[in-house]
């Protein structure tokens, strides 16, 4: 059975909105913002769908657009960003190292992320719960932990390097823990 | 969040691999991603004329209601707001439901008395007594907050959707209209003066016989929060702290 040009949009929309999500995460400060690009690269996608190239991958041409569509938004909200137009064309390469990892899922393509969470030793694993899982700032972990506000954010900055060097470590080895 | 940039590197390739990190930790909880791709792929689909024969029927017969309904004496919507207002003076409690698009991304439950309310976004419990807030997460922790403080994570037009605060903004900084008398009581349209931080119209439904609003919404741009009375059970004032949640 031949599926239509918008079933297949939908079933590509589903698979890579996982990776959208979290591109889009990475370049904004608010959830909410992040939501309202997602929904806009969506619509911006389906009404591209004609100069898409099928022989090309899908991920890389969402970015692309998502990419397009943060730099214009940039332009009124910059102060609403994590980062200059150059950074956000690295994040972009960041992404791309997931594109080739095996799998057919967000979850398998990250399973490199949950195994390197592993190893992360006590303290950095903890305030990266307490930030990201428990969405707390960077000063009420502070005074749970009883610890100044710059220690968490070196905390916070060195359990991400950690990350980064460590999943970088698994995708050379060809995405497998 | 502030402190995210804060504890972030300066610039380059190590701030795009702590950026890409940090996606993806933020991006472990995202329990409303299918809503938002339905409600985007539902964006693309093309309206049906039939549709627009629904919007024009519609359209039609509330006004026909309104000429109708305008023969009855209806207060005024500065008076039925103000009643509204009034009425939380008492335990109210509120479902609340979040709309990006059309589709339903969050549910809440609002509880109301006063100057003090308590809201909870499964599992975070926000409330305040007019003056501080203070936020319990899941693991029990409590912390304070100041209003226009940035949230970690959260909708920042939730808070807005705090009834009591909008029907006080209705009266100061919205053009009221009464539309009429409808089902869920009199509906009152308030259409935002300028070009304010929050809602751009709030519409709200009163109960005449009750005294107090019956459904509220609030229109944000791309959001829109709809509250519905669910009870006025009577609460003792520990109800609003964080220890009885």
């Amino acid at each position: 059975m031949d599926l239509s040009a918008r079933e297949v949009f939908e079933i590509l929309s589903r698979s890579h909105a996982p990776m959208l999500r979290a591109y889009l995460l990475a370049a904004v400060r608010r959830e909410a913002d992040a939501d309202d690009l997602f929904q806009e690269v969506l619509v911006a996608a389906w009404r591209g769908l004609p100069t898409y190239d099928r022989a090309k991958p899908f991920a890389p041409w969402l970015r692309g657009i998502a990419f397009n569509l943060v730099s214009d938004w940039r332009r009124s909200r910059r102060r609403d960003l994590l980062c200059d137009g150059e950074t956000l064309a690295l994040l972009d390469a960041q992404f791309g190292k997931l594109d080739n990892v095996a799998g057919d899922t967000w979850e398998e393509k990250t399973v490199a992320l949950r195994v390197c969470l592993g190893e992360l030793d006590e303290e950095d694993r903890r305030v990266i719960d307490l930030h990201y899982t428990g969405g707390q700032s960077c000063d009420a972990i502070a005074a749970a932990l009883t610890q100044g506000v710059e220690w968490v954010k070196k905390r916070l900055q060195r359990a991400r390097g950690r990350l980064g060097l460590c999943i970088d470590g698994k995708l050379s080895m060809g995405g497998s823990p | 969040m502030t402190d995210d940039a804060d504890a972030l590197p300066a610039e380059g390739p190590e701030l795009a691999q702590h950026l890409f990190i940090h996606g993806l930790l933020r991006a472990t909880k995202q329990a409303s991603i299918d809503a938002l791709v339905a409600s985007a792929i539902n964006r693309t689909r093309p309206r049906r004329r039939t549709a627009l024969w629904s919007a024009t029927a519609a359209a039609l017969l509330i006004a026909v209601t309104i000429l109708y309904l305008t023969g009855d004496h209806l207060p005024s919507a500065e008076a039925a707001v103000a009643t509204a207002e009034k009425a939380l003076d008492r335990d109210h409690h509120y479902a609340g439901t979040m709309y990006v698009n059309g589709a339903v991304v969050r549910t809440a439950n609002w509880w109301i008395r006063a100057d003090r309310w308590i809201v909870n976004v499964s599992p975070v419990w926000i409330g305040g007594d007019g003056g501080r807030i203070w936020m319990k997460g899941p693991l029990g922790r409590v912390i304070e907050l100041q209003r226009d403080s940035d949230l970690p994570d959260l909708d920042p037009t939730l808070l807005q959707a705090n009834l009591r605060d909008a029907l006080a903004e209705l009266r100061t900084s919205f053009d009221l209209q009464m539309i009429g008398r409808e089902k869920a009581g009199l509906h009152v349209r308030g259409t935002r003066r300028g070009t304010g931080r929050g809602a751009r119209t709030i519409d709200v439904w009163i109960d005449e016989k009750a005294g107090r609003t019956a459904r509220a919404e609030l229109d944000f741009e791309h959001r829109r929060h709809v509250l519905e009375f669910r009870d006025a059970e009577p609460h003792p004032d520990s109800f609003y702290l964080p220890a009885a949640h």
